[in-house]
């Protein structure tokens, strides 16, 4: 008798091997001696179940080594190194023999080392065909499908680290799997989160799956957050592993936390038009005049305000309105058809800081223009113009032309120079910086606007 | 308006006003004027407050944060460092890092009434530093 059998049948009568090859319907046992690894015996049902004469057969590992898929033995002699190393790690997987007919066939092979003082010096194993290959191509294809996804997947065991690193995961955080395998994964990625190890593991300890958002580093130092849920899962007997899905969400929160300045942005933008409007209204009141002209007055300006920060909250228009766009807006109250209010001119963009004292200059002047000027008569007209031109610096500006026509030539009112009205024209120009020449002729106001355009181009308001 | 009829607390007081919006920044030349104050001003960008700053005495400044979206804390430094107490007049009133930037500065979010600016000022002068 080998003495290898020998000793198995000695082996055999220990209680943990009995339940091992109860639980294992199998198609061939064998059993290895690591110290001298060329000498392995392996049962007559081993050789039988591949078709060969177990007679003609030695009891040499490199008989089965001839055998087996070169890629499956290599997958088997890497978890075999691992369950040497960690007893917790199963040596469990499928492989697939050469029969002796020249057939393949898939074979589960689990195996059990044997220690002396914790160290592996034999190792025992048993074969169970795998008859229906059906459910082996789905796990395939599932496998294939892990891998392929852009969430990281992976297993770990508490003690033993990363088992399974998928592609997902290597893309995710720049690390390849052989460098992330037996590392702990919170450990590899630099994982900082709101709850603390010891709260996760409660929770995955009584069975339910935790789930949250971890931040993490990539291995070049970026940050990377994750949508993160893992479940802890029983692989064999009382072993478990613990499987983790983690979804890269970076963008999302980047996008929450730029909704979140803009509404930030927004109060504050509220908050200083109601600032505007207190200053316009407790400057309307010098001089005094009678209380409904005031109400009037301030209701105009606060309406050409509202509607100038009506513009700018449009979403199309994300960081300029186009001049004309502003010009005919603020002049809309003040049209009443039959070609009233002119406007012509090219396109500009105006940026939104802007909008507000250009809407209320021309608010200004349509103002004064119905109660002075040319809007005053039946047939007077107003036109705005505007082109560009360069100052003396060379320096883009647009120059904007009011100017009012009043065909009765009838006796217009000398407009006031000195009410709050010319003041809230001047304060404007000044936040735009620009130049005012105002003239007032026979025909009502010329006014002339000298913008600075270039003003639109480095507008850095956030 | 209570201001006007009860004593000038700001008399012979310079303030000076940063603000970018001409409407508020002529109120508020106009508030401090009624106070008693002297108002200088209004500087509406970074740089015209510098300029502002180094032509004429000031005693006390108004500031806004966001001038055109250029932040006014350089200014505000400068003044903390002449020692030139601040009110900081703006939306942004709940900037988590002001206070810790700023410890000695009044701050008045915006919308403010008259009395409130003229209050945290008047506070402001006569405590001792």
């Amino acid at each position: 008798m080998h003495y290898l059998e020998k000793e198995l049948g000695a082996f055999l009568g220990q209680p943990d091997a009995f339940a091992f090859l109860d639980s294992g319907t199998c198609d061939g046992i064998w059993y290895w001696d690591l110290e001298k690894p060329e000498h392995e015996y392996m049962s007559d049902g081993f050789w039988q179940a591949l078709g060969f004469d177990p007679t003609k057969r030695q009891h040499l590992a490199s008989e089965w080594q001839n055998l087996i898929f070169p890629e499956d033995g290599a997958t088997a002699l890497a978890n075999f190194e691992r369950h040497c190393a960690d007893p917790s790690y199963p040596y469990d997987q499928l492989v697939r023999y050469k029969t002796a007919d020249g057939g393949t066939v898939t074979v589960r092979c689990r195996g059990l080392a044997v220690r002396e003082n914790g160290v592996p010096i034999r190792m025992l194993g048993t074969h169970t065909i795998i008859h229906d290959t059906r459910a082996i191509e789905i796990d395939r294809q599932i496998s294939r499908m892990l891998e392929l996804s852009s969430d990281a997947i992976l297993a770990y065991s508490d003690s033993g680290g990363v088992i399974r690193w998928n592609q997902g995961a290597e893309v995710m955080y720049g690390i390849p799997e052989s460098e992330a395998l037996g590392q702990d994964p919170d450990t590899l990625t630099e994982a900082k989160c709101g709850s603390s190890k010891r709260e996760i593991k409660a929770i995955l300890d009584s069975g339910q799956a935790w789930s949250g958002e971890v931040t993490r580093k990539t291995r070049d130092g970026k940050v990377v957050i994750t949508s993160t849920k893992i479940q802890r899962v029983e692989v064999s007997g009382d072993r478990t592993l613990l499987l983790q899905i983690d979804r890269d969400v970076t963008e999302h929160i980047e996008a929450r936390e730029k909704e979140r300045h803009l509404t930030r942005e927004l109060h504050h933008r509220v908050k200083n038009l109601f600032s505007i409007i207190q200053g316009l209204v407790r400057l309307s009141f010098r001089p005094a005049r009678t209380d409904d002209e005031l109400a009037d007055n301030i209701c105009a300006r606060i309406e050409a305000l509202g509607k100038a920060y009506a513009l700018s909250m449009e979403p199309e228009h994300d960081k300029t309105v186009d001049l004309h766009t502003l010009v005919r807006q603020a002049l809309g109250p003040f049209n009443r058809g039959m070609n009233t209010v002119q406007i012509d001119g090219d396109g500009f963009p105006i940026p939104l800081n802007d909008i507000s004292p250009l809407s209320l200059i021309i608010n200004e002047l349509a103002t004064n223009a119905s109660k002075f000027g040319a809007l005053r008569t039946p047939d007077g007209r107003v036109s705005v113009t505007w082109d560009n031109c360069t100052d003396d610096n060379g320096r883009d500006m647009i120059e904007l032309v009011w100017s009012e026509v009043n065909p009765e030539t009838m006796s217009l009112n000398e407009p006031e120079t000195t009410g709050f009205g010319t003041r809230l024209v001047a304060l404007s120009a000044k936040q735009l910086n620009a130049t005012l020449n105002q003239d007032w002729t026979n025909q009502g106001l010329i006014c002339k606007l000298v913008i600075p355009f270039a003003q639109c181009d480095n507008q850095n308001h956030a | 308006m209570s201001e006007q009829d009860g004593q000038r607390p700001l008399m012979g007081k310079k303030v000076l006003i940063v603000e970018d919006e001409m409407l508020i920044a002529f109120d508020l030349m106009d508030t401090f004027g009624d106070a008693g104050a002297a108002a200088i001003g209004p500087a509406g960008t970074l740089e015209q407050a510098f300029a502002t700053f180094e032509k004429d005495e000031t005693d006390v400044a108004i500031l806004d944060i966001d001038l055109r979206g250029v932040s006014v804390f350089p200014f505000a430094e400068a003044l903390v460092e002449r020692n030139i107490p601040i009110v900081f007049h703006s939306g942004h009133g709940t900037l988590e890092n002001l206070e810790m930037r700023f410890p000695d500065a009044a701050i008045c979010p915006k919308p403010a009434s008259r009395e409130e600016l003229i209050d945290k000022v008047t506070s402001l002068l006569e405590t001792p530093d």
